[in-house]
């Protein structure tokens, strides 16, 4: 039963989860700037730089290559429009996000990928040989890492009866044992490896580096600039966070809201907020110790998250 | 309403992005200019990715299990072997399930066929020795 009051509590959710993710995520690739620079030895830019950034990005003029279509246009903001229609239904700062009974992990999983494909589909419409290297290097580490994501979370999901996001956070709330079950613990590791993969970090993909033929996102939005450009930070930020959200959640539920309420949501945001910043912080120590890999040495790396995955669902149906 | 749901949030969400968008600079706003294409001048089709280079690296990966065959045909000019006249390079993703196990599972029925043409061979004394053997056999089974 919807009632009026129900609807816009539920909208006022969605939108208090999207506005902190939006915020969060240029401040969290901010942190880890500075958490590199000041471990490199330097002083780093201010953590709210990525949002001074945004938004001189923002106010610039729009520019497009002389043969890109629709296409080159659509990329960025089906990018965006997909992680905030993906984060208004998760169960980031609360265990009844709106629409909680069709946010399904799958679905969610696979909304992701349709931003990522139409980024890579746009690339290439530039036309120039980079946007196809670089969509073409993507969509190999998409294709790779996207089935032991798919097993990560049959792993999860088969102990739990169900692949419902909401319902999978609230298990590990309510039975504490669910999560230091091997099954989650493997599945989570290999989540881990597929969030550094998607998300473009090292050892995957340094994501500040200047020479074209090591790169492999940054290849995809060279041609991008402006507005367009502020839309794919932002909507690769938000992903970020977001996926590193529904580690955490998955991993340490503690702190989220379970109670209806503005009180408990509040508590809800700041804790994911710091679980956040530790796992991002935690990225940040790990990448300056790391070496980008060779980009065919990948699928070995991929092939161990898979691996993790296989083993974290074998022993789901083996333990159940 | 599994996928309902977040189908039209989806949606929703893209219309409001394509409307604030547009509202940011005055439409029409964007302007053509010249790919930067990493600060190459000329950028003519040919530099752009076809189909099988995007599908390379994954090919690579997938190198033992495709197994491609491939062909490189350099032709030299006819004055220095320094200098390439032409590079001609092939490659063909051949079905491995095909090759390994369709085809000799089907030799091996053409071959099991052509040595059963050894007992139709039209003469009628071979098939009335099938039926005197077959009635001996049902004779021994049933009693």
């Amino acid at each position: 039963m919807t009632s009026l009051a129900h609807v816009s509590t539920q909208v006022l959710v969605a939108l208090a989860q999207v506005a902190a993710v939006a915020l969060g995520g240029p401040l969290l690739l901010g942190l880890m700037r500075k958490v590199r620079s000041r471990l490199e030895g330097r002083a780093g830019a201010p953590i709210h730089q990525p949002l001074l950034d945004l938004r001189k990005l923002f106010l610039k003029q729009r520019l497009r290559p002389r043969e890109s279509s629709w296409v080159f246009g659509a990329g960025p903001v089906v990018l965006v429009a997909t992680a905030v229609a993906v984060v208004a239904v998760s169960p980031l700062a609360t265990t009844r996000p709106p629409l909680g009974q069709s946010s399904d992990f799958f679905a969610v999983v696979f909304v992701l990928l349709l931003g990522s494909v139409l980024l890579a589909l746009s690339a290439l419409d530039t036309g120039t040989a980079f946007g196809g290297m670089g969509s073409s290097r993507s969509m190999t580490i998409g294709a790779l890492c996207e089935p032991a994501l798919l097993v990560a979370i049959l792993a999860m999901a088969i102990p739990a009866h169900t692949s419902n996001l909401p319902a999978l956070v609230r298990v590990g709330l309510n039975h504490p044992a669910f999560i230091a079950s091997p099954a989650r613990i493997l599945a989570l590791a290999s989540f881990l490896v597929v969030i550094l993969a998607e998300s473009g970090r090292l050892p995957v993909d340094n994501p500040s580096t200047h020479l074209e033929l090591t790169m492999i996102h940054e290849a995809m939005v060279l041609e991008y600039s402006g507005p367009d450009l502020g839309l794919i930070v932002l909507g690769e930020s938000m992903r970020l966070v977001f996926l590193l959200g529904l580690l955490v959640n998955l991993l340490v539920p503690w702190g989220v809201a379970d109670r209806p309420g503005a009180l408990a949501f509040g508590v809800g945001l700041l804790a994911l907020g710091a679980k956040v910043v530790a796992v991002g912080v935690g990225i940040a120590v790990f990448e300056v110790f790391t070496a980008k890999m060779r980009l065919f040495r990948l699928p070995e790396l991929l092939a161990g998250g898979f691996v993790l995955a296989l083993l974290g669902a074998v022993t789901a149906v083996v333990a159940r | 309403l599994l996928g309902g749901g977040l189908a039209v949030a989806a949606l929703a969400v893209f219309a409001a992005r394509r409307l604030s968008h547009r509202r940011r600079n005055a439409w029409p706003a964007v302007n053509a200019v010249e790919p930067w294409g990493s600060g190459r001048r000329v950028q003519t089709a040919r530099m752009q990715y076809t189909a099988t280079s995007f599908a390379e690296p994954l090919q690579r990966v997938f190198d033992d299990v495709i197994r491609p065959s491939r062909d490189l045909d350099v032709s030299h000019l006819v004055e220095s072997r320094y200098y390439i006249e032409r590079i001609a390079y092939r490659t063909s993703n051949d079905d491995v399930i095909e090759r390994q196990f369709y085809r000799p599972f089907i030799a091996g029925v053409r071959w099991w066929g052509q040595r059963a043409r050894w007992f139709q061979n039209g003469s009628v004394h071979r098939y009335l020795a099938y039926g005197f053997v077959a009635l001996v056999i049902v004779l021994v089974v049933v009693a």
